[in-house]
């Protein structure tokens, strides 16, 4: 484009030269720049020439036509140049500018062409791995739990479970057992049963289980006659089951065996103390007194129990060496 | 985990890590940081003893040439790349602190760090683990030019081609950008401080005076030029005249400073020159067309830009705030790590 042609919006500022303020300064920068140029005697060219831009920008320039021209950051440049080849205040200029609201850059957009990162093959099977994992986790955390509720009941369930071979002692050493002498009549199976279990709360299920295993219970037929009240023995098997309770509910027996050296101690129901002392290896004990009876073993493994001349199986209640339990009461619970 | 922990409670950063001033940028704040790349040390007891941080930033800066025997104020970074391992973690360090110094929590930040596109993957792995030392629970890499291009708003992502040529204390980059890739790049290791030594050569050569480093930064920015003006512009600075060994007081002109000028110059324009000549001919048109973007302090000197537009028969823009545009350029790059894109834009460190 030569120097010479001006194209006809150049004319316009040159009409509306004479309105003042307002109107000028709703111009836009192209409008003003292109004043200063014609007021300076510059041709567009010149302009083209000095910025070294294409006359196509520099056009789309004087008439405020940004749609055809680059991004703001070039815009902005071409502006602050062009205002100082023509002697105009810059920030004037970019004044204008900003207030068509064109300077306002749009955030770069980066990811038009970027890719996520690439995903390799294992990605997959480490991700399901890591999911099934925290399920396990999870999965195992839920039962931990649920064991914790259920460990209690379940505990004393066990202990109830232990101490049924004892159960017919048991169920004759508790206090409702007849301290009052009884009719002899009163005293037969029929009235064991009704009169003797049914105030107990584990007598029921001790003596259910007791009852129809005669051959099974542990109960000795020859221990039985030294705890045995002087009620007479009856043939039947339930009273064999409840015939020991009368007795030995003063007189319960204990009858410790060493087979290895331990230490034991033995208090009574009165609290008073039967035994307190080291066992020796091979040394029988044998102790009476009111049941029930608190027990500690040093060395559980190497003392053999008999409770009423039944054996005792102080295993559940072994931590480490040491046993701590209670012999002949009804529920037996470590302490 | 505790630096994740922590890296809650911490902003994302992208430094500027420059020869002259750093610059830290925070996602949602902006600029926050710009100080000089400067640290201050003493040591007491003589060589040998213990070393302790006296000072960083414009604090440390104000003792340049200042110091006594027992401090010394140097910058930990030369030609843009670290030259003080040690010294440039403390300098993070403190100047990481100083951005989270109302967090109760030691804050492990991600950091974004600019790199020369010239330096080596030695110096990238120095600058790495300088970040790392000082705290920074990530750290990225990008290349200046790329990070200057995003921060003036230039269509990185277009298949256009985009100039760039940042002109930084240390070292000048030029680099041409299209579809988020570097497609040429270069580095000279000319910048501010090639500047100010031209000066200072030229005052000692012609006035036979010796001046410091921080009174040629204030020659070049007050009446430095690139370009022959309209006006003569001078300044009065004071030196040790080095025959008399006296200080002397003496006054310098623009033309003696553009005089001075001309070598680094000449390197910054041979630079641009051959990033043009190595363009393919249809991003080269592109350029043609809109010119070259100048950022970093390098476009604050007078009429670079008729200079490069005169050498180079193209349009040449400054960007808007030139000084921190690589660093709003890593902030924005930051940003776009979480919006799951750009990851192209990232320098490779191995």
């Amino acid at each position: 484009m030569t120097a010479d042609v001006i194209p006809d919006f150049e004319k316009r500022p040159e009409e509306a030269a004479d309105v003042p303020g307002a109107v000028a300064d709703a111009i836009g920068p192209g409008r003003r720049l292109l004043e200063a140029r014609v007021a300076l005697g510059l041709s567009q060219a010149d302009v083209c020439r000095q910025l070294h831009l294409e006359p196509k920008l520099v056009t789309a320039l004087e008439a405020d036509d940004y749609k055809q021209l680059p991004p703001p950051t070039f815009v902005s440049g071409y502006l602050r140049n062009y205002a100082r080849l023509v002697d105009l205040p810059v920030d004037v200029v970019m004044a204008d500018y900003e207030r068509l609201g064109f300077a306002t850059q749009p955030p770069v957009r980066l990811g038009t062409t970027a890719n996520k990162k690439p995903e390799h093959k294992s990605d997959k099977a480490v991700r399901i791995t890591s999911y099934l994992i925290a399920l396990v986790v999870i999965v195992a955390l839920v039962v931990w739990w649920q064991y914790q509720e259920n460990s209690e009941p379940q505990q004393q369930s066990t202990v109830s479970d232990n101490v049924a071979p004892l159960s017919p002692d048991a169920a004759s050493e508790l206090p409702v057992q007849p301290l009052v002498p009884q009719p002899p009549e009163a005293i037969s199976p029929s009235g064991v049963e009704s009169g003797v279990v049914p105030p107990l709360p584990a007598a029921p299920e001790a003596a259910g289980q007791a009852l129809p295993q005669p051959g099974g219970a542990p109960v000795a037929p020859s221990a039985s006659p030294q705890s045995l009240s002087p009620v007479p023995v009856a043939p039947a098997v339930p009273a064999q089951s409840t015939q020991p309770s009368s007795g030995s509910l003063d007189h319960a027996t204990v009858q410790l065996r060493f087979e290895t050296d331990s230490w034991v101690e033995i208090n009574d129901a009165n609290g008073k103390r039967l035994f307190y002392a080291m066992g020796k290896a091979g040394e029988v004990k044998s102790l009476k007194g009111p049941a029930p009876f608190d027990v500690v073993l040093g060395h559980a493994a190497g003392v053999k129990i008999e409770y009423n001349g039944v054996p005792f199986d102080q295993k559940p209640y072994t931590h480490g060496e040491m046993a701590t339990f209670t012999l002949g009461k009804p529920v037996e619970t470590t302490r | 985990m505790f630096k994740r922990l922590r890296g809650m409670f911490s902003s994302d950063l992208s430094i500027d890590l420059g020869t002259a001033n750093t610059l830290i940028y925070v996602r949602g704040q902006g600029i926050v940081l710009n100080e000089p790349s400067v640290v201050a040390i003493r040591q007491d007891r003589g060589p040998g003893s213990p070393k302790t941080i006296a000072a960083v930033g414009a604090e440390a800066k104000l003792m340049i040439g200042r110091t006594p025997g027992n401090i010394t104020a140097i910058r930990p970074l030369k030609d843009g790349v670290i030259a003080d391992f040690t010294v440039t973690e403390k300098m993070l360090q403190h100047f990481i602190h100083k951005v989270h110094e109302a967090r109760f929590f030691r804050p492990s930040p991600r950091v974004l760090i600019c790199v020369p596109c010239g330096s080596t993957q030695v110096e990238r792995r120095a600058i790495k683990e300088s970040a790392a030392g000082a705290g920074a629970r990530e750290v990225y890499l990008i290349e200046e030019p790329m990070a200057a291009a995003i921060g003036a708003g230039m269509p990185v992502g277009e298949a256009s081609g985009s100039m760039v040529l940042d002109i930084g204390g240390g070292t000048t980059e030029v680099a041409i950008i299209s579809l988020n890739g570097i497609v040429y790049a270069a580095s000279v290791r000319i910048g501010g401080d090639r500047l100010d030594d031209a000066i200072i050569n030229y005052v000692r050569r012609n006035y036979g005076t010796l001046i410091g480093e921080s009174t040629a930064e204030r020659i070049k920015i007050e009446i430095g030029s690139a370009y022959p003006g309209k006006e003569i512009r001078e300044i009065e600075v004071k030196g040790r005249n080095l025959s008399e060994g006296v200080p002397r007081s003496f006054t310098l002109n623009s033309n003696e400073i553009l005089e001075a000028l001309q070598e680094p110059l000449a390197g910054i324009v041979g630079a641009v020159r051959t990033a043009l000549e190595q363009t393919p001919p249809d991003l080269g048109s592109d350029i043609a067309e809109r010119g070259m973007v100048l950022t970093g302090g390098g476009a604050l000197l007078r009429d670079l830009d008729r200079l490069l537009m005169e050498e180079t028969g193209l349009p040449v823009v400054i960007a808007e705030d030139p000084l921190t545009c690589v660093a709003r350029g890593g902030g924005r790059a930051l940003e776009m790590i979480d919006e799951g894109g750009g990851m192209d834009v990232f320098a490779s460190e191995q």
